[in-house]
């Protein structure tokens, strides 16, 4: 499986996959026109890796979204599927929810993801 | 020539500190939200209350251009404030654009709705409402109107003004 690395722009996070080490990262703000087009490849790319993997290895995630528009939101609910079925199949998934301090909405966010994925292990942190 | 001076000075006493007005695109946007970073940070604005006006205003811009782009192949046109009310100490975000007199009341019904809740249901609401839409991939939803209500302070301010038997224009004033 490749790594998956696309660059941050103004309006898209920064996305940061690495297989080798099992570590994966999303940083910045989204908020692109066509959100499914962006995000696309990113959850072609989470179902692969996710099916390949055994459940021995142990896979962390890390989310550092400043802010975000409505449509992006329902990918990131989409990529938390993704990691749901990956659970369900007993993988081992941890997740930190990185916020800064000083947005609320953010920590929120990161919330609302823990009370929909109440399976999941999501860790809020606080940077 | 003095009007466009007179025009400026009323805008500086209605505590406008950014407009724009005519065509609105994803580049006009980003370049507007680049330059908002900047100012923003100059004028030492609380950082909860930044992240929250960027949302509100990326989410109130891209509805037009949405909007717009889902109805025709133009690019899309509006005008959009950005202000800050001295005596209440709140910033404000205020967009308005055509839109049909058809799906009018959809949204207002929308808006009405998000407003009749508080900040608890308005969370709940957002999540059912996300989980509602999500196959749909269909831009907005109806969940924008909800991620900005989710960082109001006060309700969500609207009016539909009638421009003839087949377009309103629609204004949103949002305040963080």
């Amino acid at each position: 499986m490749k790594k998956l690395y696309i660059k941050s722009s103004e309006h898209t996070p920064e996305i940061d996959f690495n297989p080798e080490i099992n570590i994966l990262n999303i940083r910045g703000a989204s908020y692109p026109e066509n959100t499914f087009k962006f995000y696309e490849p990113i959850l072609e790319w989470l179902n692969e890796y996710f099916s390949e993997i055994d459940t021995e290895i142990k896979v962390i995630i890390n989310f550092e979204i400043t802010y975000y528009n409505s449509s992006s939101s329902k990918v990131l609910l989409d990529i938390f599927d993704i990691f749901e079925e990956a659970d369900l199949e007993n993988k081992q998934i941890e997740i930190n929810w990185i916020y800064n301090s000083k947005n609320e909405s953010a920590l929120e966010t990161g919330e609302d993801f823990q009370d929909d994925f109440e399976e999941l292990n999501i860790q809020l942190i606080e940077r | 020539m003095e009007n466009f001076f007179e025009i400026k000075k009323s805008l500086e006493k209605k505590g406008i500190i950014f407009v724009f007005n005519g065509i609105i695109n994803q580049d006009i946007l980003i370049g507007i939200m680049k330059t908002l970073e900047k100012k923003l940070a100059h004028l030492n604005i609380e950082q909860n209350i930044m992240y929250d006006l960027f949302t509100i205003f990326v989410e109130q811009m891209q509805n037009i251009t949405n909007y717009v782009s889902k109805n025709n192949d133009f690019d899309s046109e509006g005008v959009v404030f950005i202000g800050y009310n001295n005596s209440n100490n709140n910033y404000f975000v205020v967009t308005g654009n055509l839109m049909s007199k058809a799906e009018m009341q959809k949204l207002k019904n929308r808006i009405d709705k998000a407003n009749s809740l508080n900040k608890k249901e308005l969370r709940e609401y957002y999540k059912e409402m996300r989980r509602d839409s999500k196959n749909r991939h269909s831009k907005g939803a109806g969940l924008g109107i909800l991620e900005i209500a989710k960082r109001v302070s006060k309700a969500l301010e609207y009016k539909f003004i009638d421009i003839d038997e087949n377009e309103v224009f629609y204004i949103l004033k949002s305040t963080i």
